[in-house]
């Protein structure tokens, strides 16, 4: 886990160094957090591998650029030019819930209450019992936005579905309009540790909660504006969640790179409640050619499983 | 040299750094053992850098340790080749770049030893790491033969005053993508052949790229434990030019509350008016004969005097 | 016909006028209180703790508040149909009953409003609802819905009153003083001057008009908070008739309930009589015949069809563990009152009461009926949440605020006719003219 983050650094740094040393002008990530770096005027001369000597601004060798807080507005916009989609591979999960309990972990969830449910499906008395894992499946044509009154939660042009905490109004219509049961209320103060709750609140973090207002799965949108994946897929040793970003066609799950588009279309993706005309962002691969029994992976419940 | 070889190597590179660290910190395998790795980068074939990670197994996976100070040096571990002093971050990283003081030391070896060395604190171990690579760079390039294109490599290492390719490398070959790279062909990684290339057909036809169509190839030696990370891109302009989906900022049902639907907006209005401008003319009327009321009054008082 | 024996204006003035609560009226009246007060303790107490007092989950995310401000809706639809339907169809009976169906129109949508500020999670930010509305929710149609129907209802209620806050400032003598200053502020402009009764006619009638439409679309819009949703047993086309035929049941059957009552009470035999019990009825029975035909509709055609995401639901209904409640709403809100009205002796009095309670009672379990069981089948299996979110039953808060803003609804209809004549006295005295040979 620690590799792939360091190997992302990598990438930034090496950025940042060819900017510094070239004075980069080709090319403009789309995503460059690098772009916001400002000089700070003191220089350091450093080696190069050929043995010159380049003099290089200080900003630019840190390892993780500083990352602006991004204003409620510039939040509610989300990232442009992108458009992201996650991926299940149902044929490799095996109810460890790792996904969970990271989610649950970095989100502060409620004790009780998951973001992440992984289901125990069947779709038909003789066809085989499969682990669903289930996030928001920031839908294109989101049922839980339409009734939102207020415009606490809402859709970004980069495909996600956020809720602002600081909006909501507790009415909980949304989570009567998602059909896919996604959406938790915060019924309680949440217990959080001090540190967690003194947080400034961001609609990218969905930390710290706040009673009286909905939560659910964010796609974790702090972590892909640095470059990272959410908190599910890096946790995942089975590696089941793909995450990337449909205008790039590219989905990833920290070690395995694929085009989305070949991939939903050789396995034979297939999104939840089609019908419903809800369009999500979620994509299924079936649960063929499985590398374990159903029943393995039920012994991965928790004896004091949270099963209603 | 096979290229089964670098496999093995890996795997005993591994396994001997799996030993020496628990050695170093000489304690029972089964607590949580903070470990310190050591890195090279060398992005761009310009700026080498070292990074050190500071991390504690628990259970299956690591944990970063932070704030743990630690001291790079160059070669040997003397106040003199002293490189830089760290704090790890936030992630247990902390990276130190090649002061230019060391140029002559740099450019007199090809193959460099990196220590990194902490004192113990907060009741951990002192802990130290090492690495030591062969300086080398990176070279990417593209080919278009009968318009088939590709994408080669060289991984090129320091003889006397040139650079030569180094065979039997493996490496990836991908397109630069946010979150990680996709590979240009089938395969994940490539091996450079007995001349030192490394060749991959490009098999990502109209792949989107920047708003010109523009890809970034990026070529990657990671992890070798002979001369650590590299990575080297090049723009190429084999993308699909991606336009920008105006769709989400059109009105509709769910979008923000200041893009409503014009129909839906045409309908609420002229109901509330129509509803609004009868109820307000009925307060206007209740006025009215407040008035009439008054004129009443005035009329029968005017009236008796 | 009992009706228009020949009572003169001073006699119907006397017998209309209000009247100070006797014992029984104090005892009522402090027992509203006190049930309104263990509400308001309830609902402090939900502010403080946060919704937790409640024992609504995840999954049920509505409860009863949801399905009490349902009833509080369907309930004040009543204030429309006596009022605006029977004076556009000039129906010459409807006089008695018209102050009535407007006060519980008036306080019933008070508290629909006020149970849904309880319901939300962050009632101090209510006022985001004007600030950021967003118009492509339904529960900003309904939040406008609801406050216009509010105004009209007032204004109706307002305008009609007028000519009676005349007579009660003559009357001073008699009612004492307490209210005279308040009468003064609401009509003392009313002189009954020609132009001015010319006037106030023509208003009413345009209320009248204006009233239905808004009546029709404020529980439309809200059978549409639920039939919006993709939730079987909510995503239905004919919801917004469903619930508008049942609004007009339940209301019928307030006014009856409070007709008898407010007969008993102040001894209106000769102006409540029992002709308008019995025209009430064949209403009533009207309206249960035809809620029952929606509900054959809304249960039979998807039980026929036994959709999986629907069978759960259904079958919870009819056989599960909502069948006691869900019978009983049917038989005991619908099908008795049927049978006991559809018999000249069933309009009687005494069991036209009966029939009204049931008509109510089932009317509120039915609300309740159409929320709850709906959230606890969603279309994906109910995993890694806590098991008690699978079931729903009110918590003491929960019934203590309901009870409460039930009390609350009683109380705003009590202390009305404390103050003001709960029959039109000049109504009642114009009626009573035409009526007599000239």
């Amino acid at each position: 886990m620690s590799i792939e983050k360091s190997r992302r650094e990598f990438i930034a740094a090496g950025l940042l160094t060819t900017m510094a040393a070239v004075a980069c002008n080709s090319k403009k990530s789309p995503f460059a957090p690098e772009e916001d770096v400002q000089p700070s005027g003191e220089k350091v001369k450093l080696l190069s591998v050929d043995g010159e000597i380049i003099e290089v601004d200080k900003a630019y060798l840190k390892p993780v650029p500083h990352m602006p807080s991004v204003s409620n507005e510039e939040i509610r916009k989300g990232i442009p030019g992108k458009k992201f989609a996650m991926v299940i591979d149902l044929s490799r999960c095996k109810n460890l819930k790792k996904c969970q309990s990271a989610c649950n972990h970095m989100h502060h969830v409620h004790s009780e209450q998951n973001w992440i449910k992984v289901y125990q499906m069947q779709d038909a008395e003789m066809t085989a019992p499969y682990f669903q894992p289930t996030t928001c499946m920031h839908c294109d044509e989101p049922p839980c936005v339409k009734v939102c009154p207020v415009d606490a939660t809402f859709k970004r042009q980069d495909g996600i579905v956020l809720i602002d905490s600081d909006r909501c109004i507790g009415c909980r219509f949304c989570m009567a309009a998602c059909p896919y049961s996604t959406r938790v209320f915060n019924w309680e103060e949440p217990e959080l540790a001090a540190d967690v709750a003194a947080q400034t609140y961001s609609a990218e973090t969905s930390v710290p909660q706040k009673r009286g207002t909905v939560g659910k799965c964010d796609f974790c949108p702090d972590m892909t504006r640095m470059g990272m994946l959410p908190h599910c897929v890096s946790a995942c040793p089975n590696g089941v969640f793909f995450f990337g970003d449909i205008n790039e066609d590219s989905v990833t799950n920290g070690s395995e790179t694929f085009r989305f588009s070949d991939l939903v279309k050789d396995k034979s993706g297939y999104r939840l409640m089609e019908d419903l005309g809800t369009k999500p962002s979620v994509y299924y691969l079936p649960p063929v050619n499985r590398n374990f029994k159903f029943e393995e992976g039920l012994k991965n419940d928790e004896p004091a499983a949270k099963k209603a | 040299m096979t290229a089964n070889y670098h496999h093995k190597i890996i795997i005993l590179a591994s396994l001997l750094l799996a030993t020496a660290t628990t050695k170093l910190t000489a304690q029972d395998s089964a607590a949580a053992v903070t470990t310190l790795s050591v890195r090279y980068f060398l992005p761009e074939n310009k700026l080498p850098y070292i990074e050190v990670n500071t991390k504690k197994k628990v259970g299956r996976k690591f944990d970063p340790v932070t704030s743990v100070p630690v001291n790079i040096y160059f070669n040997e571990p003397a106040p003199a080749n002293l490189l830089g002093k760290v704090i790890t971050g936030k992630d247990g990283l902390a990276r130190v770049f090649i002061p230019a003081s060391f140029k002559s030391a740099w450019d007199s070896l090809s193959e460099i030893k990196f220590i990194a060395e902490s004192d113990s604190i907060k009741g951990e171990p002192a802990l130290s790491g090492d690495v030591t690579v062969r300086k080398a760079i990176l070279v990417i390039d593209t080919t278009n033969a009968d318009g088939v294109r590709g994408v080669t490599a060289q991984l090129k290492e320091r003889k006397g005053a040139d650079w030569v390719a180094i065979k039997d490398i493996e490496m990836k070959l991908g397109v630069k993508r946010m979150l990680g790279n996709l590979s240009v062909g089938e395969a994940d990684t490539y091996t450079a052949d007995s001349t030192g290339l490394a060749s991959a057909e490009f098999k990502r036809d109209s792949l989107a790229g920047d708003s010109k169509g523009n890809l970034v190839l990026v070529a990657r030696v990671e992890d070798n434990d002979t001369y650590g990370n590299l990575v080297v891109e090049k723009s190429v302009p084999w993308g699909k030019g991606v336009i920008a989906d105006t769709h989400f900022w059109h009105r509709s049902l769910w979008s923000t509350g200041n893009r409503v639907p014009v129909w839906l907006l045409f309908l609420a209005i002229s109901i509330i008016a129509g509803v609004w401008g009868v109820i307000i003319y009925l307060i206007r009327q209740v006025i009215k004969m407040k008035k009439m009321g008054k004129d009443f009054d005035a009329a029968l008082l005017s009236r008796t005097t | 016909m009992e009706n228009p024996q020949k009572f003169s204006p001073e006699k119907i003035t006397s017998d209309l006028l209000p009247q100070p609560f006797g014992r029984r009226g104090k005892l009522w009246t402090a027992a509203l209180l006190l049930v309104a007060l263990i509400g308001a303790f309830a609902y402090i107490q939900q502010l403080r703790k946060g919704l937790v007092v409640t024992n609504m989950g995840d999954y049920v995310s509505w409860g009863i508040y949801i399905s009490n401000f349902v009833f509080f809706v369907a309930i004040s639809l009543v204030g429309s149909l006596i009022t605006a339907i029977f004076r556009l169809a000039d129906v010459p009976w409807r006089t008695p009953l018209t102050r009535i169906s407007e006060i519980i129109a008036v306080s019933a949508i008070t508290f629909a409003a006020l149970i849904i500020i309880v319901d939300m999670g962050r009632p101090e930010r209510m006022l985001y609802l004007f600030l950021h509305g967003r118009l492509q929710s339904p529960i900003m149609w309904d939040v406008i819905v609801i406050s216009t129907y509010f105004c009209t209802s007032l204004l109706l209620l307002y305008i009609t009153l007028l000519p009676d806050i005349k007579i009660m400032i003559a009357a001073r003598e008699k009612l004492g003083t307490p209210f005279a200053k308040f009468y003064r502020w609401l009509g003392s402009f009313w002189k009954g001057t020609e132009a001015q009764e010319k006037m106030r006619d023509k208003s009413i009638t345009l209320i009248c008009i204006v009233i239905i439409p808004v009546a029709f679309c404020i529980h439309t819009v809200t059978s549409w908070l639920f039939a919006t949703t993709y939730r079987p047993g909510w995503d239905s086309t004919n919801f917004g008739a469903y619930f508008v035929s049942g609004a007009f049941l339940v209301g019928a059957g307030g006014v009856v309930v409070a007709m008898y009552v407010f007969r008993r009470v102040y001894k209106l035999e000769h102006y409540i009589t029992e002709r308008h019990f019995d025209k009430m009825g064949k209403i009533l029975v009207m309206l249960a015949l035809l809620y029952l035909y929606f509900n054959v509709n809304e249960y039979l055609v998807p039980a026929f069809k036994m959709k999986k995401d629907e069978e759960a639901h259904l079958q919870a209904l009819f056989t599960g563990d909502f069948a006691p409640l869900f019978w009983f709403a049917i038989i005991v809100g619908m099908i008795i009152p049927i049978f006991i009205l559809v018999f000249p002796k069933g309009r009687k009095p005494n069991a036209m009461f009966a029939a009204g309670v049931m008509v109510v009672v089932g009317a509120w379990f039915k609300r309740y009926l159409i929320v709850t069981p709906t959230l606890l089948h969603p279309f994906l299996p109910k995993f890694d949440a806590p098991a008690r979110y699978s079931h729903y039953f009110p918590s003491w808060q929960e019934w203590a605020i309901t009870s409460g803003s039930l009390a609350g609804v009683l109380l705003i209809i009590t202390f009305f006719a404390r103050v003001f004549p709960i029959i039109s006295i000049y109504k009642t005295i114009t009626d009573h003219d035409s009526e007599l040979p000239s």
